[in-house]
Formats: C-alpha cells, sequence, structure tokens
C-alpha cells in the first residue's frame, strides 16, 4: 500500500479524497476532520448574523440581478424623471410647464417594463386623451397599421412625450431622455414596439420614417 | 445534517425572510466559512467571517440558486472580504506568511504528527493552512466548503483543470508530511514523552 518513505498520493486517490469518499489513506482522518460538524465556538457570531438578517429585512430589497429591470422601473423612475427634468430644462426643446406636469403626473407608478408591450391589437378607436400615445394618434394617411399596442395604463403622458422626443430628433443616446425611455422600454431594440412605432414586423422597416407624429399635430394632445 | 435537497428549499425559505431557515443556512455554512477563511487570513478568520454574514444577510434576496449556489456564492463573498483585509494590511495570504514555520513543519512534523493523532478540526485546517496559498484554497474549498472542482475554479478565477492540479499537489504535500507508514516509525501518542519534539505546535505559535 505505501512506501518506506512517505504516504502515496496518485490523482485518483485525491480526487476520492477530495469527494470526501473513504479511501484508507491517512489523510481521510485529517480531512474528515477539517470538515467536521461545527464547534460551538465557531458558531458564535450567529447573533450578529440573524440581527443582520431582520436589519436587511427592514429595508427595500437592493440589488436584484433578477429582476433589474422592473427594480429600475420601480425605484429609479423618480429619480430619472428628475434627472431627465433636469437635462430637459437645460437642453430645452420642452417647455417647463410640461416637464412640470410630468413629473406630477404618473411617473412614480410605472409598471415593470416587461409587461409593457403586449401584442398588438386593433384600436378602431382613439383612446382617451390622458393616455394618448403616437400610435394611436397617427395621422391615418400613413401606411402603418392602424393597429399598435394596447394603451398602457401609467405615466403615458411621459412616455408619449419621451416617444415624440425619440422620433423627432436623430437619436443621440447620451441624451438622458432616450436612456429613460430605453429603461422604460426595457431594452433599446423595444423602444419601437414600446412607442408603438411601425417596426420591422409590421413595415419591414425599422426606421419611423412614416406614421410618426410629427410636432405640431394632433397628436400632441397636451398642446 | 440537513440533506442538500432540502437545504435548495432552505435557501428559498431564508430568501423570503424566514429566520429559522437563515439561522440553519449559517449553522450549516458558517463552519466551512470560518475554516475557509483561517487558511486566507488566520486569526482574523472571525471577524472576516462576521463581515461576510453582514453581506450574505443583506444581499441574500438578490442572490439566484440553490444550496450548490449558496455555498459558492458565500464563499465568494468571505474570499473578497478576506482579499479586503489583506489589501489593507498589505500582507500575503496567511498561508505563505510565516517562513520559518514551513520549516519547522517540514523539519520536525510535529503538527502533522498532531493533526494524526489527535484529529482535530483546528489542527487539521492548520495543517492544510500550511501549504502554498493556490493549493490550500483548492483543497478547503473542494473539501470542506464542498465545492466542485468548476465552481472552485470561478472563485479562485482560474480553470477547473488548474484546480484539480493544485488540489491534488497540496493532497500530495501533506501526505508527504504525515508521518511515514513504516511501522517503528509510527507515531505513538501514549508512549511518547509529550516534550518529544522541540517544535511548538501550530497553536501555540500563534
Amino acid at each position: 500500500m505505501s512506501t518506506p518513505e512517505e504516504w502515496p498520493m496518485d490523482r485518483t486517490t485525491a480526487e476520492s479524497l477530495l469527494r470526501g469518499d473513504r479511501t484508507g489513506h491517512p489523510l481521510d482522518r485529517v480531512l474528515a476532520a477539517a470538515s467536521a460538524p461545527a464547534g460551538d465556538r465557531e458558531l458564535a457570531g450567529e447573533a450578529a448574523a440573524m440581527a443582520a438578517f431582520r436589519a436587511a429585512a427592514q429595508t427595500p430589497a437592493r440589488r436584484r440581478p433578477s429582476a433589474v429591470r422592473s427594480a429600475l422601473a420601480k425605484l429609479l423612475t423618480l429619480k430619472v424623471a428628475a434627472v431627465a427634468f433636469a437635462t430637459t430644462a437645460t437642453i430645452g426643446g420642452v417647455s417647463l410647464a410640461a416637464n412640470t406636469s410630468t413629473l406630477s403626473g404618473p411617473a412614480g407608478v410605472a409598471e415593470p417594463p416587461v409587461t409593457v408591450s403586449r401584442p398588438a391589437q386593433p384600436r378602431p378607436s382613439t383612446p382617451a386623451p390622458s393616455r394618448t400615445r403616437p400610435s394611436a394618434s397617427r395621422p391615418a394617411s400613413t401606411p402603418a397599421s392602424p393597429s399598435g399596442p394596447s394603451t398602457r395604463s401609467s405615466a403615458p403622458d411621459r412616455t408619449t412625450e419621451l416617444c415624440r422626443e425619440f422620433g423627432r430628433r436623430d437619436r443621440d443616446w447620451n441624451d438622458e431622455r432616450f436612456r429613460e425611455l430605453e429603461r422604460r422600454a426595457g431594452a433599446r431594440n423595444r423602444i419601437d414596439r414600446f412607442c408603438g412605432f411601425p417596426a420591422g414586423s409590421r413595415t419591414g422597416d425599422p426606421r419611423r420614417t412614416t406614421g410618426w407624429p410629427k410636432p405640431g399635430s394632433s397628436a400632441e394632445p397636451r398642446r | 445534517m440537513t440533506a442538500p435537497e432540502d437545504l435548495d428549499a432552505v435557501v428559498t425559505a431564508a430568501q423570503r425572510g424566514d429566520e429559522t431557515a437563515f439561522r440553519l443556512l449559517y449553522r450549516t455554512q458558517q463552519p466551512a466559512l470560518l475554516r475557509y477563511l483561517r487558511v486566507l487570513v488566520g486569526e482574523d478568520a472571525e471577524d472576516v467571517a462576521s463581515e461576510a454574514w453582514l453581506q450574505i444577510a443583506r444581499d441574500l434576496r438578490a442572490f439566484s440558486g440553490d444550496w450548490d449556489g449558496f455555498r459558492g456564492w458565500t464563499a465568494t463573498i468571505a474570499r473578497h472580504r478576506a482579499m479586503d483585509l489583506l489589501r489593507a494590511q498589505r500582507r500575503r495570504p496567511q498561508a505563505s506568511a510565516p517562513i520559518e514555520f514551513l520549516t519547522e513543519m517540514s523539519a520536525g512534523d510535529d503538527t502533522a504528527d498532531r493533526a494524526v493523532e489527535l484529529v482535530s478540526t483546528d489542527a487539521a485546517v492548520a495543517l492544510i493552512a500550511s501549504l502554498p496559498q493556490e493549493m490550500a484554497e483548492a483543497v478547503m474549498l473542494r473539501v470542506v466548503v464542498g465545492l466542485d472542482a468548476n465552481t472552485t475554479g470561478k472563485i479562485l478565477g482560474r480553470r477547473a483543470g488548474a484546480v484539480r492540479t493544485a488540489a491534488y499537489r497540496g493532497l500530495k504535500q501533506l501526505a508527504a508530511r504525515l508521518p511515514p507508514p513504516t511501522e517503528e516509525r509510527r507515531p505513538d501518542p501514549w508512549s511518547r514523552p509529550v516534550t518529544t519534539s522541540a517544535a511548538p505546535a501550530l497553536k501555540e505559535m500563534r
């Protein structure tokens, strides 16, 4: 079993030992001792750990990688709105009054973006003004389908505004508003559907050169 | 000991805020973390383990995985906290620090004798901690924390094959430090005078 000088070791035995198998090797006892059940001394920090657990239970969940987007939508909406407010106030293009009304609106109750874009359904009638989306008020002459994603139930004004900005300007992804829109849509490549644009699935053209509400058109219920 | 499949449910329950479940997780995992940390930071292991559990308690709801995943996740946290401490203290991990201790190990092997004869957990962990760090970590993560080679590799930032080799070499070194298997040299703690060896035991040295 062994040489006179020292205990042998080969890879097979090593793997068995590492798995916790009994091999008959004297290291069995060493490794078993190293992984023996806890001594009382080793559990001296239990009270502190439990206190930390209770304290964590009392605070809102933080950093949920599995639900980053919903967390962002829920936790950051207000912050994002505030940042967007500052940005738009600085850059211009949207009046201060419009922003103020947006901030006082439903910004804090945004849904998790995952539930936002639903399958497109025919919408023969125009929804109520407060829930109007660009797609709903798209000019009838456009080749785009009259259907679009169903109306979102929250933050419609802000979303409408962001979508309008998104379509009006060259896409500058460093603009805080577009990042906010990206967050609301859940992903950059979902913005088209999110905003009800004639995305590639319907028109074959991901560009939104048609069917896009123009500034000053009837698509702007709040102006 | 609770079966692993039951501990999967315990992890889930703890994530929902079940205190009893978290207590069971602590009692099951803390010894492994503490012993692993002892290899990294020696006497600071208790403090580092406490820091690790603070983070575990805080971030548990964000964790996604079962009991196996939990073991790897907590070991990762423990290792990060240990590295923070070592960085702050600008020192090397414990295992490779006291050079004279390594000399004692290879010369007298008194600690190895004790590890085999007394087979106390402290002595066994101390013996493993005397290995070069990469070997000691590989052995501890695989044997004591109970991780497979892949998970261990992720924690250590190495390939699974490198982990297997490090663990194998570590065990080979440990085996070489054990009392030789020849009958006349096999230590007999009952007849041998306690003061035979001049080499201090590991616990006395620390």
